[in-house]
């Protein structure tokens, strides 16, 4: 009988990173996160893993790389402010081709902005966010046993592409507080031949993303960008709630979509008929379905906590012929179910 | 011909100096008289005395450094700039049997990576961090580095470095000496004989520290840059003496009990 | 590489082509037995070599050896048989 027990969102994702094998974590303080670096102050070393409080988030996602250099499963989790600080790192981890896990825990930006929960990071979650042509794999949870299941899968699809994955949540997920099912732990780490772990009985391996030569280097950023269109083929993941009848779609994740099934509920019970796309990857997005909904002439409301930035990802999948109402808080303010309806109203 | 290394030339008559075996065999992009060449032979010279082929990791900082893992036969890994003593931090947490090492230029770790050394340091990592300090950032062409000496021209001081505009430069082998977490921090010079032997001395027991598991050892070592003190190579070695050494006094400045027991030969 | 018929005990090689002219070699050489070469190497500069009359007056000192930042010198000691011959 798998256990049972109720869990904090963030707590939630630390539990799950030690599941999957996490070998070693490296955070720094920064609100609403701070109760995953302490739990993970507390379980690394009861696991005999490595932990360690860094001096800046800039020091964190470095010390990632070192640990993914040596073939750990390695991890940090961070808000808004440090997931900035971290964009070099993670552009040269995915350079290098190195795996791991980067957890944002989203709150109000730009600038210090506030401590409550938001989701303005998407366009810097989705498209890279640092220098140069890459991509993350970005799982969006909406609850507290996604946050543990797709902390698990990040492990997983960072190992599976040789690319660090993002956990993005929000500043509302990390706090709540729901039944969780606890998985298995994963027994078995692949094996990684391409890892530093000393120059024994083979030739040396060497990890970089650095390459004078003009004819080296774009047959490199060649073989990333192949590497990404294989992630946009085969590792798209949503929820589609409701939609086979549907005339208007709500399109919605993370804490946003749990407001958006309230408001779905609230529609159906007055009889319209409205459903929910919710993606679960951010990166890469679910065009498609978005796309076979707007053929059949569906209108949509694009829900998020934020000034408009999943709408446009929307807006690519849906094409020009289709009305688009966006219905948003922002400045750390939660989205709740009203002001969906209210959009979902007007749209009818 | 080329330089063969000691294994190959014990066929022929005794070699008394040659390319050590853990060195590649090839010509080095440094510009003529630079320093660096012969620092990264003196680490090449530790990691094979201390048998580290199978342990070592060479991390590759940003600057003429950036290529170092090109030189050695050891597993090596490129860091962001400064980020270098955070990479090496990570390596011997998670694996704390291999030898991570880092050679970085004074940009690299005195400016950018300031307070990433710092707290290596301050953390005592039992890591070995090689200071290349040649008072300029060599690889971008001579700007103003926090090790640039007062009145210097650098291509972004070209009214050479003064006080209002730019501050002091930083010696940061006496600062990090402040620190409880270091086990060994020197300073050392590679523009004669017998700097160069005294700089191979400091190099090897920086090694031995973190075999010892002692905590954080740092060599600073003066290293010429002639191209960028605008001075022809032959005139650099003096260069340093009048210029450098005065501002960077040579000398060690944390030795732990430990560290001096390793030096005078005690076996624990 | 000369060696002169009478005793010798030490001597240099240089690689050319890794040369740089840097000259740090000649200046430490206390016996000033390397000079620099009339002919360019694939540098295109005028290489570091051991002048061939004073070869035989190397002492094995190294300091050459420790100087040169391109790790050009390698130094050795000859096995004496005879008096005289180097085998």
């Amino acid at each position: 009988m798998p256990e049972r027990t109720l869990m904090g969102g963030n707590i939630a994702i630390s539990e799950g990173a030690i599941l999957a094998g996490c070998q070693a974590y490296f955070g720094y303080p920064i609100t609403p996160q701070n109760d995953l670096l302490e739990n993970m102050a507390r379980r690394m070393p009861e696991e005999g893993r490595v932990f360690l409080q860094t001096e800046s988030e800039l020091a964190a996602i470095n010390m990632v790389y070192g640990a993914a250099a040596v073939g750990f499963r390695a991890m940090t989790s961070t808000s808004s402010p440090g997931f900035s600080l971290q964009q070099e790192g993670i552009s040269y981890m995915s350079g290098a081709e190195m795996p791991a896990v980067i957890v944002n825990i989203m709150r109000a930006g730009p600038g210090l902005g506030n401590i409550g929960g938001a989701q303005g990071d998407y366009m810097q979650c989705t498209r890279g966010g640092g220098h140069g042509d890459y991509y993350l794999i970005n799982l969006a949870p909406s609850s507290v046993q996604e946050m543990m299941d797709l902390t698990m899968l990040a492990f997983e699809l960072a190992d599976k592409y040789r690319n660090p994955v993002l956990v993005v949540a929000d500043g509302f997920l990390g706090q709540v507080v729901e039944p969780v099912t606890i998985r298995e732990r994963v027994k078995k780490l692949p094996e990684k031949k391409w890892a530093i772990t000393g120059a024994r009985g083979r030739p040396k391996n060497r990890i970089n993303s650095f390459e004078m030569n003009p004819i080296d280097h774009p047959r490199r950023i060649k073989l990333l960008l192949d590497k990404f269109e294989r992630m946009r083929i085969n590792e798209v993941r949503y929820e589609a709630l409701n939609t086979e009848d549907a005339d208007i779609i709500l399109v919605a994740y993370g804490s946003a979509a749990r407001s958006s099934i309230s408001a779905m509920k609230m529609a159906r019970s007055k009889k319209l008929r409205v459903g929910l796309i919710r993606p679960i990857t951010l990166f890469p997005f679910p065009y498609q379905p978005l796309a076979d909904l707007a053929e059949k002439g569906c209108k949509f409301v694009v829900a998020e906590m934020s000034g408009g930035q999943m709408l446009e990802d929307v807006r690519i999948a849906v094409g020009n012929q289709n009305e688009i109402k966006l219905a948003n808080t922002y400045g750390g303010v939660p989205l709740e179910a009203d002001p969906i309806f209210e959009a979902i109203d007007l749209l009818m | 011909m080329t330089s063969m290394s000691k294994a190959e030339m014990d066929d022929y008559d005794n070699v008394i100096f040659a390319r050590p075996d853990i060195m590649v065999d090839r010509p080095t992009h440094f510009c003529p008289g630079c320093g660096h060449g012969i620092i990264q032979r003196l680490v090449g010279e530790a990691l094979q005395e201390l048998d580290l082929l199978e342990r070592a990791i060479c991390i590759g900082s940003i600057g003429c450094t950036v290529t170092a893992y090109e030189y050695f036969k050891v597993d090596g890994m490129e860091a962001p700039h400064g980020r270098a003593p955070a990479v090496a931090t990570a390596i011997k947490r998670c694996r704390p049997d291999l030898v991570p090492f880092a050679i970085q230029g004074d940009g690299d770790l005195a400016s950018i990576g300031a307070a990433e050394i710092v707290h290596a340091a301050a953390r005592g990592e039992k890591i070995t961090i090689i200071f290349a300090n040649n008072a300029t950032y060599g690889m971008t062409g001579g700007q103003l580095a926090p090790t640039t000496l007062m009145n210097m021209y650098t291509a972004s001081t070209p009214g050479g470095r003064n006080a209002e505009q730019s501050g002091y430069p930083i010696r940061m082998s006496e600062m990090l000496a402040t620190l409880d977490g270091p086990a060994y921090i020197a300073r050392v010079a590679v523009n004669n004989p017998a700097n160069v032997r005294k700089a191979k001395k400091a190099v090897e027991l920086a090694f031995r520290t973190q075999l010892a598991g002692l905590g954080f050892a740092m060599v600073e070592i003066l290293s010429m840059c002639p191209i960028n003190w605008r001075v022809e190579p032959e005139q650099a070695p003096q260069w340093m003496t009048d210029n450098m050494i005065p501002q960077f006094p040579l000398g060690e400045f944390k030795v732990l009990p430990g560290v001096a027991a390793l030096r005078r030969g005690d076996r624990s | 590489m000369l060696i002169s018929e009478s005793r010798k005990t030490s001597y240099i090689v240089i690689d050319k082509d890794k040369c740089k002219a840097c000259h740090y070699c000649i200046a430490v050489c206390a016996r000033g037995i390397i000079g620099t070469s009339k002919e360019i190497n694939r540098l295109g500069v005028n290489y570091a070599e051991v002048i061939p009359d004073k070869a035989h007056e190397c002492t094995g000192c190294k300091s050459c050896a420790i100087m040169c930042p391109d790790l050009a010198i390698s130094v050795f000691r000859s096995r004496v048989l005879e008096a005289g011959t180097i085998s």
